[in-house]
């Protein structure tokens, strides 16, 4: 069970995150303020934190300095109101995991907490990633289920490689797009989808247990087991 | 206007420089005929003194005396000076008193500096001299007063003095009057600009129609009003169309929560209202994030993160985002791309403005239609498509925002998409050209 810290100043959103983290099983503690933040996440583990940007008495991404600084390699996903590319870029720079823009959705947020704390699977050197029935080879882009031949597209490749990396795990619209597409775009609802639908035709056959499944009103999951 | 503000107008600095200049000049010109003028003079004096003592030596020993007497009596004013000594310096004939020390004998004028006492008459003027030994040695000394040299000399140094007073005089009055001339356009700008800043946009700087320096930066002020004006119309437009546009879903969200409130009942149908809601939250978010970032990329920041964009790796890249969904409208997107394309600029923006308008094309061509997306070795980036096209009362707000068709009404978007596509192509210098295709629309963004 991962242990979450949320740095978040306003108190209604951070209840609401509180609650939602609770509700996806994760355990969390929050922090209203910068200093305390600091000082807490210095003393205490914790698998991932929530770092908001704009907090009363200092600034998120000075935190986020002080705290890579000092050697703390948690995990951190920086939430701000400032959604500008730029701003996304410094918080990823300041040593931030991950960026998330408010207003979010939290089944969002618990998404990539999620992503960030779980090492993905079969991550190293082999050239072979065996995930239940389905062996994807990294060097030959060859994909094969039970033996039965995928014939994927590039795109495709990528979006499945990821997929079986983070086997499990919900993975949101955007996360997906950022993963697997090289430009910066908001792809909207229903151009994601369409792709994962065709790749889940591909590799979800006639009478074949279903291997990605749609997580109502949050995204997809990879589920082997 | 006060006597200050005139003193500091450029015209007035100006006016002081060329004054400055005109005195120079006008000097330089009046010591150049001063010194012309004076020299010539000079050298004729001169030449009449050699051609007095030529005369002499050539007149017969008995005659010379009467000739040098003849001389100098027959000159009224005194200005011719002759003498005729021995060898001893013993005054033999003429008015010189006596024979002036520190003479040189060797026919050549001089004006000397000793022994001027031995001339009669006002020591006023220079005296030229000439003294030579006669063939039987008797000393010869003609002289004569520069009065006349001096006298035109005076008449030039007068006109000069006041030809340079007349033109400096002249040059301050004229540069007072244009300073005050360009205050007083300066003024009515001020005054012009004054009312402009308290609230009346709609009023110009005044212009005189003579195409001077004034008319010209009062015609760039105006333009650039004429765009303020434009833009602030804009602004307006747009916040009406946004209160509008948000007004519309956020009724209806309204109107659904009540709706739940007031039915009551179980969870089940609780919940989905909740998700409807949500849904047309969604919606909501969306616009206001499409609307910061046109209004993101309007600003011109981005312009800094400028490098090469590969067009035809980006059109590729766009088409293959958008081929699903075209196919699952039985779509044909077909690609004609040249093999090489680039342009200086913004990768992620380049890629959202043509998504944005595959985005329009997959949306507007029919079922089975054929959306083309171009990309010409000239990085004109062309995407048509075969639907409706557009009617001609849409053109001319096309690519404001919230502009959307009749019949678009009823697909979903919020009209901001070209709006953005707009905003992308006027960071980039490059027109956005959105043509009827007959039947269809297409859009080109190019160079």
């Amino acid at each position: 069970m991962s242990h979450i810290l949320v740095i978040e100043d306003h108190q209604q959103t951070a209840d609401e995150i509180l609650d939602c983290l609770t509700a996806a099983g994760l355990t969390a503690v929050h922090c209203a303020n910068g200093p305390s933040g600091l000082s807490l996440a210095q003393t205490d583990p914790f698998d991932a934190i929530t770092l908001d940007r704009l907090l009363p008495g200092l600034d998120g991404l000075q935190i986020l300095e002080q705290l890579r600084r000092a050697g703390i390699t948690t995990p951190v996903l920086v939430v701000s109101a400032l959604g500008e590319v730029d701003d996304r870029v410094r918080g990823l720079r300041a040593g931030g995991d991950d960026y998330l823009t408010k207003p979010f959705a939290l089944v969002e947020m618990v998404a990539r907490l999620e992503a960030l704390t779980r090492r993905p699977t079969g991550e190293g050197k082999n050239a072979m990633l065996s995930i239940g029935p389905l062996r994807i080879g990294l060097l030959d882009r060859r994909v094969t289920r039970d033996g039965r031949v995928i014939d994927v597209t590039q795109r495709e490749f990528r979006l499945l490689h990821y997929f079986a990396r983070h086997a499990g795990q919900v993975l949101t619209r955007s996360m997906l797009y950022e993963a697997v597409w090289d430009y910066k775009f908001d792809p909207g609802t229903n151009l994601i989808d369409v792709h994962i639908g065709r790749l889940r035709r591909k590799v979800d056959g006639e009478g074949e247990k279903p291997l990605l499944s749609t997580v109502r009103g949050a995204g997809w999951m990879f589920d082997a087991s | 206007m006060r006597l200050d503000d005139l003193r500091r107008t450029s015209a007035f600095r100006l006016t002081l420089l060329f004054s400055a200049l005109l005195i120079g000049s006008v000097l330089l010109v009046f010591e150049l005929t001063y010194w012309q003028a004076s020299s010539l003079l000079m050298e004729r004096l001169d030449h009449s003194l050699v051609h007095e003592s030529d005369e002499l030596r050539l007149t017969p020993e008995a005659e010379q005396i009467a000739e040098i007497n003849v001389l100098v009596g027959s000159d009224p004013h005194g200005d011719w000076l002759a003498g005729l000594f021995a060898a001893d310096h013993h005054r033999l004939a003429g008015n010189v008193d006596g024979w002036p020390s520190h003479t040189r004998v060797d026919g050549v004028v001089r004006t000397p500096r000793e022994g001027l006492d031995s001339f009669p008459g006002s020591a006023r003027h220079e005296l030229r001299v000439l003294a030579e030994a006669l063939p039987d040695g008797r000393l010869l000394l003609i002289a004569h007063r520069a009065n006349d040299v001096d006298a035109v000399r005076t008449v030039i140094l007068r006109a000069m003095s006041v030809g340079l007073v007349a033109s400096v005089l002249l040059a301050l009055v004229g540069g007072l009057l244009t300073s005050f001339a360009s205050l007083r356009r300066i003024e009515t700008m001020r005054r012009a600009t004054m009312a402009i800043v308290t609230g009346d946009l709609s009023l110009r700087l005044p212009t005189t129609g003579k195409g001077d320096d004034f008319d010209k930066m009062a015609q760039m002020v105006n333009v650039m009003l004429a765009d303020i004006q434009r833009l602030i119309a804009d602004i307006k437009s747009a916040g009406d169309n946004i209160a509008h546009d948000l007004r519309t879903p956020l009724t209806r969200l309204r109107t659904r929560l009540e709706g739940a409130l007031r039915r009551g009942g179980d969870v089940t149908p609780h919940r989905a209202a909740m998700a409807d809601a949500i849904q047309d939250t969604d919606q909501l978010l969306t616009t206001f994030r499409a609307l910061l970032r046109i209004s993101e990329v309007e600003a011109g920041e981005r312009r800094a993160g400028f490098r090469t964009v590969d067009l035809v790796a980006l059109a590729g890249a766009a088409a293959e985002l958008f081929e699903p969904i075209a196919s699952q409208r039985r779509q044909h997107l077909i690609s004609n791309f040249a093999a090489n394309a680039s342009l200086h600029g913004d990768p992620d923006l380049l890629f959202e403005a043509v998504a944005n308008l595959l985005d329009n094309a997959v949306k507007y061509a029919p079922m089975g239609g054929v959306i083309r997306l171009d990309v010409t070795s000239d990085a004109q980036i062309t995407v048509q498509d075969n639907g409706p096209g557009l009617p001609g009362d849409l053109q001319e707000n096309l690519f404001k925002r919230f502009t959307r068709g009749d019949k678009a009404r009823h697909t979903p978007g919020n009209g901001l998409g070209l709006s953005l596509v707009a905003a992308v192509a006027k960071l980039h210098g490059l027109t956005l050209a959105v043509e009827d295709a007959m039947p269809g629309c297409r859009v080109r963004i190019g160079g």
